[in-house]
């Protein structure tokens, strides 16, 4: 019971705070996944991030003054971004590799 | 592979939150608007609204989600404005005080209901009024003769409104 109310509200946050999950990205994920085009998997999980990005710098700008706890997190993110990236960079050679295999 | 691409992507979204959490804490903020009402797809925003507001599960949540849609459109009433676009403008922030109006018959049918409303969205609904009014009155203050008319209908549905919840809240006490 407990669980179906917390899953509840979580469904109703991301809803009401981040409803392109469900409105682009989750149909897009499952679309591409369904056609394996794994590549744009990849890319649409991009897509996400940057717009993450744009839109907390975007709300940085957004007529307030930033502080010391703003610029850390920002910090962190972009370190973050970083290793996604690199990561993700692993996971396009494996599956490359994989369909090289294949054929 | 698929693990970590889930875990990750909960990374974000944890990340997400934080961002917005933070900063909004120390004063209120309106939220971005994202595209604003002249752009062409705009009509596609509003469907999709339309579609989440019948998507919410919760009453509480649907308060939250009409505090924000208010947040939004007055806002970007601001934006036209500095856009030039004035009669968008009007005609947003009459929009978006309407939003605030359906936050009040919610907010009734909530407690109706029995549905607990935590004082930390009745803070932030005071809080969002106030910034309103500052909003309103920057609106007025900077708007034409002709348009000034609106924007003193929109201040004055804008307390009315936050009168009516003041009520539904002491009749509840």
């Amino acid at each position: 019971m407990q669980i179906t109310q917390f899953l509840l509200s979580l469904y109703d946050t991301l809803l009401v705070y981040y409803p392109n999950i469900f409105f682009v990205l989750l149909p897009l994920l499952v679309i591409c996944s369904a056609y394996g085009l794994y590549r744009v998997v990849v890319f649409v999980f991009f897509i996400t991030v940057e717009e993450t990005r744009h839109h907390f710098t975007k709300t940085l700008t957004h007529g307030e003054k930033i502080n010391n706890t703003h610029i850390r997190i920002y910090k962190a993110w972009v370190l973050f971004l970083r290793k996604v990236k690199k990561r993700a960079n692993g996971i396009l050679l494996a599956i490359e590799k994989e369909v090289f295999v294949d054929e | 592979m698929s693990r970590r691409i889930t875990s990750l992507f909960f990374l974000v979204l944890l990340m997400r939150v934080m961002g917005t959490t933070v900063v909004v804490a120390s004063e209120y903020h309106f939220a971005w608007p994202g595209i604003l009402p002249d752009h062409p797809l705009y009509k596609i925003k509003v469907a999709r609204n339309k579609l989440i507001e019948k998507m919410i599960y919760s009453p509480v949540k649907r308060i939250e989600f009409d505090l924000l849609m208010a947040d939004k459109t007055l806002y970007a009433s601001k934006l036209l404005m500095e856009k030039g676009e004035n009669a968008l403008a009007r005609e947003t922030a009459l929009k978006g005080e309407n939003y605030f109006s359906i936050l009040i018959s919610d907010y009734r049918r909530a407690r109706e209901e029995n549905f607990l409303i935590p004082t930390v969205l009745d803070k932030k609904i005071a809080e969002a009024y106030k910034a309103h009014q500052e909003l309103i009155a920057y609106l007025i203050e900077h708007a034409t003769e002709t348009d000034k008319e609106t924007y003193k209908q929109v201040d004055y549905f804008s307390k009315n409104n936050y009168q009516s919840l003041r009520t539904i809240q002491q009749n509840q006490e």
